[in-house]
This record gives C-alpha cells, sequence and structure tokens, in this order.
C-alpha cells in the first residue's frame, strides 16, 4: 500500500532532495516492493511528460513603449495625490474625534467639580428662598381667608401657586378668582397679583412655586439639586463632522487602492 | 549580454536597455504565465503587466537572481488574475475542455523536427494539450508549484522564494500535485504516451 508520505518521498528521491538515511533507507524498500517501485516509475513518466512539454513563443514583443512609460509616472501622481488626500483626511478624522474626546471630557469634569456645583446649589438655595417666602405669603393668606370666613369660596391663580398641594390644606381651587367685599380678601388678591407670573417647569423659580403649599426645608431640599442649565451642546454638529470625515477617510483609501490596482 | 550594465543603466531610466533585458527573458515569463493561466490572451496580458510592473519597481531590484525576481513577479501577476477569475468567474473553452479550431498556442509554438512525422507531430502536439488540461485542473497552489518545479526547471529554493512559502510545503505541494497529474494522464493520455513513456504503464497493467 502507497501512501501520500511515500508518494513525498518518492518525489523527493526524483529530485535529490532526500536525507542521506532517508535515500538509503528508500533504495532498500524499492529493492523488496515491487508496488513501490511502480509507484516510481510512474511519478519518473508524469515528470519526463511535463518536462516534454515545448517551450511557447510569446504572441508579441512585450518591450515598453515610450508612450507607455509615459502614462506611468501620471498614474502614480494620482495615486500619490490620493494618498497625500487620505493621510490629511485621516489627520483631520483623528484631531476631530480628539477634539470631542477632550470637550466630552472637560464638560464632564465641570459637571463633577465640587465648587461651581456649591456654587450653583447656592445660587439656587437663594432663588428657592426668594420664591419660598411669596409662597410662604400665599400660604399664610389662605389660611387666614380660610379661618375669617369657612364659607368664603376662596381661589389662587393655578399658575402662581401651583395644582398639587394644595389638597394638604383640605381644598380644591375653583376655576376662577370669586371677587369678595371683604378686605383680607382684597389685600389677598393684592398679593397674588404682585405674585411673577408662571414660568416653565425646568427653572428653579418654578420648583421653588410648586411646592408653593410645602414646608421651607422640604423646599430647599427640592431645590438643592437642581443643576444650571448648560448653554445648547455643539456635540451633534461633531458627530455630523466626524462621520462625515470618516466616510471621505474610507472614499479616498478606496480610490487609492483602486488607482494602484490599475 | 552585461546583464548588470543593463540592469543599472534601466534603474537610471535608460529604457533601451531595460527593452533588452525584456527580449531576453520575455519567452520564460511568458511560458510560465501560460503554464499557469491556461490561456493565451491572461498569460500575454500577465506578462506585459509583469514588464511594467518590474519596469516602476526596478529601482528596489537589490541584486540576485533577475530571473527570479521576475519569476516572483509573474507568478503575482498571475496570482492575481485567478483572483480576478474566482470574483468574475467566466467559462473559457480551455476551461470546458473544448478543443479550439485552427492554431492555438501549442500548435503554433510546435514546429515539427527535423526527424518527426507529421503525425508523431499531431500526436505530440494532442499530448501537450492534454498535460495543460489537467495542469488547469489542479488547484492552483499546486499548479504554480509543479509549473515552476517540472517545466520551468526551477529550483527548490527560487520556488520558494517566488511563492513565499516554506521549503516544506513546496515539496509536499509538489508531490501531491504529481500524484494528481499522474491519475489524470493515466485516464486522458494512456493512448497518446509514445512508446517510451508507456513502458512503465504497460509492465504495470
Amino acid at each position: 500500500m502507497i501512501t501520500p508520505q511515500d508518494v513525498e518521498r518518492l518525489s523527493n528521491y526524483l529530485d535529490q532532495q532526500l536525507s542521506p538515511a532517508e535515500k538509503i533507507r528508500l533504495e532498500a524498500r524499492l529493492k523488496q516492493e515491487p508496488e513501490l517501485q511502480t509507484a516510481l516509475a510512474d511519478l519518473q513518466v508524469t515528470v519526463r511528460l511535463l518536462r516534454s512539454l515545448p517551450t511557447l513563443k510569446p504572441p508579441r514583443n512585450f518591450t515598453l513603449s515610450a508612450t507607455q512609460v509615459a502614462k506611468l509616472p501620471q498614474r502614480q501622481s494620482i495615486f500619490f495625490k490620493l494618498r497625500l488626500a487620505t493621510a490629511m483626511a485621516t489627520l483631520m478624522f483623528a484631531t476631530v474625534v480628539g477634539g470631542d474626546v477632550l470637550f466630552s471630557l472637560s464638560v464632564g469634569l465641570r459637571a463633577a467639580a465640587p465648587a461651581p456645583m456649591g456654587g450653583a446649589a447656592k445660587m439656587e438655595t437663594t432663588e428657592a428662598t426668594d420664591g419660598l417666602s411669596v409662597a410662604q405669603d400665599s400660604y399664610a393668606a389662605t389660611e387666614e381667608l380660610m379661618m375669617a370666613d369657612a364659607t368664603l369660596a376662596t381661589s389662587s391663580p393655578e399658575a402662581a401657586i401651583g395644582e398639587t398641594n394644595l389638597p394638604e390644606v383640605g381644598f380644591s381651587p375653583p376655576a376662577a378668582t370669586e371677587v369678595s367685599t371683604d378686605e383680607r380678601t382684597l389685600a389677598y388678591t393684592a398679593t397674588l397679583t404682585e405674585t411673577p407670573p408662571a414660568v416653565p417647569s425646568s427653572t428653579p423659580v418654578s420648583v421653588a412655586e410648586s411646592t408653593t403649599l410645602t414646608s421651607p426645608e422640604e423646599a430647599e431640599n427640592q431645590s438643592a439639586p437642581t443643576l444650571p442649565n448648560l448653554p445648547p451642546s455643539p456635540v451633534p454638529f461633531l458627530r455630523y463632522t466626524e462621520v462625515g470625515l470618516g466616510a471621505l477617510v474610507v472614499l479616498l483609501a478606496v480610490a487609492a487602492w483602486l488607482t494602484r490596482k490599475g | 549580454m552585461d546583464e548588470p550594465a543593463l540592469i543599472l543603466d534601466a534603474q537610471h531610466g535608460d529604457l533601451n536597455a531595460f527593452n533588452r533585458l525584456v527580449l531576453e527573458y520575455q519567452i520564460p515569463v511568458y511560458n510560465l504565465a501560460y503554464r499557469i493561466l491556461g490561456e493565451t490572451d491572461s498569460a500575454a496580458d500577465a506578462s506585459q503587466e509583469t514588464f511594467i510592473s518590474a519596469y516602476k519597481n526596478i529601482q528596489s531590484y537589490r541584486g540576485g537572481s533577475f530571473k527570479a525576481w521576475l519569476m516572483r513577479i509573474v507568478t503575482n501577476a498571475c496570482y492575481d488574475e485567478l483572483r480576478r477569475r474566482k470574483r468574475r468567474p467566466v467559462a473559457s473553452l480551455e476551461a470546458l475542455n473544448v478543443v479550439e479550431e485552427g492554431p492555438d498556442a501549442e500548435s503554433e509554438a510546435t514546429l515539427i523536427a527535423k526527424d518527426e512525422s507529421p503525425e508523431d507531430h499531431v500526436q505530440r502536439r494532442e499530448l501537450a494539450r492534454e498535460i495543460q488540461n489537467c495542469l488547469n485542473h489542479l488547484p492552483e497552489e499546486m499548479r504554480v508549484v509543479v509549473v515552476m518545479a517540472d517545466i520551468m526547471e526551477m529550483d527548490y529554493t527560487a520556488i520558494a522564494e517566488s511563492v513565499g512559502t516554506a521549503l516544506g510545503t513546496i515539496k509536499s505541494r509538489l508531490s501531491r500535485a504529481r500524484a494528481r497529474l499522474r491519475d489524470c494522464l493515466r485516464q486522458n493520455v494512456r493512448e497518446l504516451l509514445p512508446a517510451a513513456y508507456r513502458l512503465e504503464e504497460e509492465t504495470k497493467v
């Protein structure tokens, strides 16, 4: 039985690629194994047939003309220009990505830094306290009104004192303010008229106002964690730039590769 | 031909010197390309590409065998062409084993020898065509090695350098290629074999 290893040994034997020891071993086997002899003869015939193949004459000369040579540097120069453009685009891409990362880090650090945070919270607390005093005035006025005339229908503008905390004092605000002849009611109305108009709930002032009927401690606790509004972030612009530059790098690299291939 | 002087001149941009090198080596370059690719047009294109590439990169030639350097370039050109064919397969006449009408590469090249009868000439031409068919059916990595070793008669080290593979791999590929070719030739060309080649076959049968 001739194994693939035997064929490889025979092939190497034909080309004098066996070591002296391997050669002696194979020749000893060849004397004893007719099957191995036949395999060797077959390989010899195959190699002789291949070597008998005629040398072919090329269909034309492959000498280069001056015109052909003149075209070569031009293609090379396009390739080099594309390669340079790819390198520059890659550099710009890296710069923008690096800038983006640095910007993100700096914003993160600013948000996490204790000093500015404390300042913001202090400012917030001051504003909240101002709002709170207004709220306390309203709260006191409402209580006085309730005590003075239980049947008096009291109302307060929704925008000024909020809707959520009124149930704590046991009544719901009516839809419209009723005009009363009572002096206290007039005073209350005047107080409410001085209350600043409603502002969007995201502002610190509105947070304070929405806690009109809560205790001062609670109002402080609620207003403290609120962060100041940051200016609009340039991140989307950076993202678009990064994507655009990345696409440009890929396109230029492909164009350079295609130019080089031919 | 003073090859080193021609190479030096070519490196300095002398196109005539380079073209003298082309004329010297275009036959082995074309033959290697034809035996690997199995088609005259593809082989001619690969040969032309080889010399263009050689001219462009002649500055990178750092001594040693200029022929081996060219063989490496043409081998790469053939690999490129084979890869192109894999991406965009087209059924060529040769691949379909259809015998072309009229003159082909083998018949044009094999002129009748003085001591050869017309019948022998036809038989030799047919044999060459069948061998090429068997070569075309080998896996490309085996084909390249067997063409270099047994047709171009390059030594193992030069083959390993041209193909960029270890010597052991070259030996292994060559033995497998020879075994496959033996089987293919046994099936297809037994009746075409001249008496000298048939002797071993007959004793075995």
